[in-house]
């Protein structure tokens, strides 16, 4: 610290300042270990998932019977196990269609109302906001949800996974304040060259808010991809199913239950654990394939619900 | 552990949703009999005439089921597969069913050549609801509350049952009730004390999902115990706790027991405490407020003291299958006894892996304790929507019938193995093996339809029929049933949950040594104010 309180002196005498001189090696060090733990504290849980889920149940046996940081023999039947017979990999394109057309949805109505809400006087904007933070506070039972679901006529259907969930009040606020930031100038400009509000919107607003998109079609993303719970409750035939919930009764069901499942005379299932980390794997795939894509736009997203109302 | 779903598990799960169930819309009730609900009563259920008792005769066992609940054992399957339904019960109709599923969702119809087989000896177009066995309370509630029933569902206890079979579900006594059933002969070979928990409102209002009286096993790796040179049957406490710590090694990651549960009720089971509750005089006893239950619980800080427990024993999500199949833990006390299969293939990589099972012996040792007694042993039971058509009512009866087809017969190849060379192989003994194909397809969860009773068979390993029957022969000799088992509490269906693991909660702390045993009693005031008194008070009304 002591040198920390020098430095403006030094500074003010002509000297470089403290952050131009070159580091000291010995500190370089410590960043560099501080920093390489930090590294592996978050990559060695991962890669002990990916090399449980290809050991097989000797390797996990000799480990005493949990994760492994070395597959030993690797061996791809938990892959197998759940990519056989079709069902996964149909899941996985409805899951895929799924978050993509409500990905889609979700920005559109979301921007749109984030829109409206964040124009100063505009027609009923006070009382739907309202509306949206009282969203916020009160959510609709399970029981009201899935009778509404019913009256629509959306049992069995994949739009029951994409409407009841379509526009997130949260989102709608963070969406509204980073507009609200854009300046009002161009708003003005706009409005003097005879622009609409939608043509101010299509082509002004959005244009400059790529950061909030990116981040909350990011989190609309992940939670269509993620979303078993309502697939559950409404969609009644298995064939329909997306990949979260047929990845559920592969994971919680086998935990649960020691006899039950599995009656006279089956031949082995792949060993528990490696199948769970295998669909652990599978379920991260896609957000990690479109994660860098959206990163540059990440940090900046984030922040807009930080430092504003 | 699922063998005690009926009883005790799914109240755990979670009743709240279901709460709700009769408040929710009007019911479509409209009665087609006319017949007024009675009330669900000792009085009125003790007037049914329950199913008459038929056992299929058409195969031999090689060691045979017993009055006090040992099951048939089969050392190799049966050459001779007889037809046990003559005719296809449907002819091309359409039925709707919802049941729980416990393994991956098999393929669709189209896609499973297995459902479409199945569908095809029906003569029925099964259309199955599938539901991830957690889940299945609130698609229950959900389900019910709108109004959506299928022809045929899986019911599990929820608050109101009773209410809603009675508005909602067919009484099924005009079609089962006495020699009535006889019509159904696969039905009819399903023991008469499975069919008690099938009666409310003073009638019968489900089809039973038979499993065996024994419940659950002690597990133990007999190879451990070979080689740490002690008996695998201790008996009494202080031989259990010596052999427990001769197993014990924390340096090399090994120790005796599991999950604290196994071993307390272990313990109870060799303290002599109630299974649940205990008929004292016209009165009943919960297990909680006895001596037994306080020894046995001073007895498991006793060994959680001695460090004889794996550390992680009171973790809700301890990974007992695998901890035991690695042999971190060599005893995995009171798991559902049909875990034997999962078990042994679990160890089938390890040429060492020997499963045995451990009987219980009192806590002095001069006798075998007194075996729990399955608390239902059913895994649910089966309901039908209700309606007006008994034609309709008739098919499903049919369809359930052929489902329940016992051990060894044709329809049972079929609904367990599938088909020969798609979804399974026979070995030279005949042993059918499911191929990974038939591991897909088969998980078509039709056995919580309707089943037939269990039998000990564990293909390729003949000697395990003669294990599993001589231990079932064993702890079966003697043993206690719960009393309340086939009752109803409504107390019990909406608050035990919660009330039970606030209890629970106590009883965990107390064996960690955080709180004194004394607390034990203020924890049972809590329990009999909060839910036990009532609960007790509706059990003695039935009576």
């Amino acid at each position: 610290m002591s040198t920390m309180e020098k430095s403006p002196a030094q500074a003010r005498s002509g000297k470089r300042p403290v952050w131009m001189e070159r580091p000291n090696p010995l500190v370089q060090l410590a960043k560099a270990l501080a920093l390489g733990v930090s590294v592996l504290l978050v990559v060695i849980p991962f890669w002990s998932v990916i090399a449980t889920s290809l050991a097989d149940q000797k390797t996990i046996n000799d480990s005493g019977g949990g994760m492994v940081l070395w597959p030993g023999s690797v061996s791809f039947d938990a892959y197998q196990a759940i990519l056989s017979g079709g069902v996964v990999t149909r899941a996985v394109a409805i899951s895929v269609g799924i978050t993509v057309v409500g990905t889609a949805l979700s920005l559109a109505a979301t921007a749109g109302l984030a829109y409206w809400l964040s124009r100063r006087g505009a027609f009923g904007a006070r009382p739907m906001l309202m509306l949206v933070l009282g969203a916020i506070l009160f959510s609709p039972g399970l029981i009201p949800s899935y009778l509404m679901v019913k009256q629509l006529g959306l049992l069995d259907s994949w739009w029951s996974l994409i409407l009841p969930v379509m526009v997130n009040a949260f989102n709608v606020v963070v969406m509204r304040a980073f507009f609200q930031g854009l300046p009002r100038e161009l708003f003005d400009s706009a409005a003097v060259e005879g622009a609409s509000s939608a043509t101010t919107l299509v082509k002004i607003v959005l244009p400059l808010s790529k950061a909030v998109l990116a981040v909350v079609g990011l989190f609309y993303a992940v939670g269509y991809w993620n979303a078993f719970f309502n697939a559950m409750l409404y969609i009644q035939s298995t064939d329909k199913w997306p990949m979260s919930l047929v990845l559920r009764t592969y994971v919680v069901n086998q935990t649960t239950i020691g006899g039950e499942q599995v009656g006279a005379g089956a031949e082995a299932m792949p060993p528990q654990l490696p199948l769970q980390m295998a669909i652990l794997v599978v379920a991260l795939v896609p957000i990690l394939v479109v994660y860098p894509f959206l990163q540059r736009h990440f940090a900046k997203g984030v922040m807009t619900g930080a430092v504003k109302g | 552990m699922s063998e005690r779903a009926f009883g005790r598990r799914s109240f755990l799960v979670g009743t709240g949703g279901a709460a709700v169930l009769l408040g929710m819309g009007s019911v479509s009730g409209c009665g087609t009999g006319g017949a007024a609900r009675q009330a669900n009563t000792v009085a009125s259920n003790a007037k049914v005439v329950l199913p008459a008792y038929v056992p299929y005769a058409g195969i031999t066992p090689d060691l045979p089921a017993t009055a006090e609940g040992v099951e048939a054992a089969f050392r190799h399957f049966p050459k001779q597969r007889p037809k046990s339904v003559p005719e296809k019960p449907g002819n091309g109709e359409t039925i709707n069913g919802m049941s729980h599923i416990y393994l991956p969702v098999p393929p669709g119809v189209d896609r499973n050549s297995y459902w479409a087989g199945l569908n095809d000896r029906l003569g029925i177009d099964l259309k199955l609801q599938m539901v991830p066995a957690a889940d299945y309370e609130q698609k229950f509630a959900t389900t019910i509350a709108g109004n959506e029933l299928p022809d045929v569902m899986q019911l599990r206890p929820v608050s109101n049952l009773p209410a809603l079979l009675d508005r909602q579900f067919t009484r099924l006594d005009d079609y089962l009730a006495g020699d009535a059933i006889k019509k159904y002969p696969n039905l009819a070979n399903i023991p008469t004390q499975h069919w008690k928990a099938t009666v409310f409102n003073g009638g019968i209002y489900g089809i039973p999902i038979p499993r065996g009286a024994v419940s659950v096993y002690h597990f133990i790796r007999q190879d451990l115990f070979e080689a740490a040179g002690v008996s695998p049957e201790p008996k009494g406490l202080t031989e259990l706790t010596e052999t427990a710590k001769v197993l014990t090694d924390p340096k090399a990651r090994r120790w005796a027991f599991g999950h604290w549960n196994g071993v307390q009720q272990y313990l109870l089971m060799m303290n002599g405490a109630p299974n649940g509750w205990r008929a004292e005089g016209g009165r009943l006893v919960h297990q909680f407020e006895t001596e037994e239950h306080k020894q046995a619980i001073a007895d498991l800080a006793q060994l959680w003291s001695a460090g004889i427990m794996h550390p992680d024993a009171f973790s809700d999500q301890f990974p007992a299958a695998n901890l035991f199949a690695a042999g971190t833990v060599a005893v995995n006390f009171f798991d559902g006894y049909l875990g034997w299969n999962t078990y042994i293939q679990n160890g089938a990589s390890n040429p060492d892996f020997k499963l045995a099972l451990m009987p219980v012996y009192t806590r002095d040792g001069s006798e075998l304790a007194s075996w729990f007694r399955g608390y239902v042993t059913n895994v649910s039971i089966t309901g039908l929507k209700k309606q007006s058509d008994p034609k309709k009512i008739e098919l499903i009866l049919r369809m359930l019938n052929w489902l329940a087809a016992p051990f060894g017969t044709e329809e049972y190849v079929y609904r367990v193995f599938g088909e020969e060379g798609v979804d399974h192989t026979v070995n030279g003994d005949g042993d059918p093996t499911l191929t990974q194909t038939g591991l897909t397809n088969t998980a078509v969860p039709i056995r919580y339809l309707s089943d037939a009773p269990a039998v000990i068979y564990q293909p390729g390993r003949s000697q395990d029929a003669d294990v599993q029957h001589a231990y079932q022969t064993k702890v079966l000799a003697k043993s206690t049933l719960n009393p309340t088992v086939g009752l109803f509490s409504n107390t019990h269906a909406s608050k035990n949950t919660a009330v039970e693991k606030a209890f629970t909660n106590g009883v965990k702390e107390i064996v960690q040594g955080r709180k004194p045993i004394s607390t034990l009693d203020d924890l049972v005031k809590t329990w009999r104010s909060s839910a036990g008194d009532a609960m007790r008070k509706e059990y003695e009304g039935q009576l």
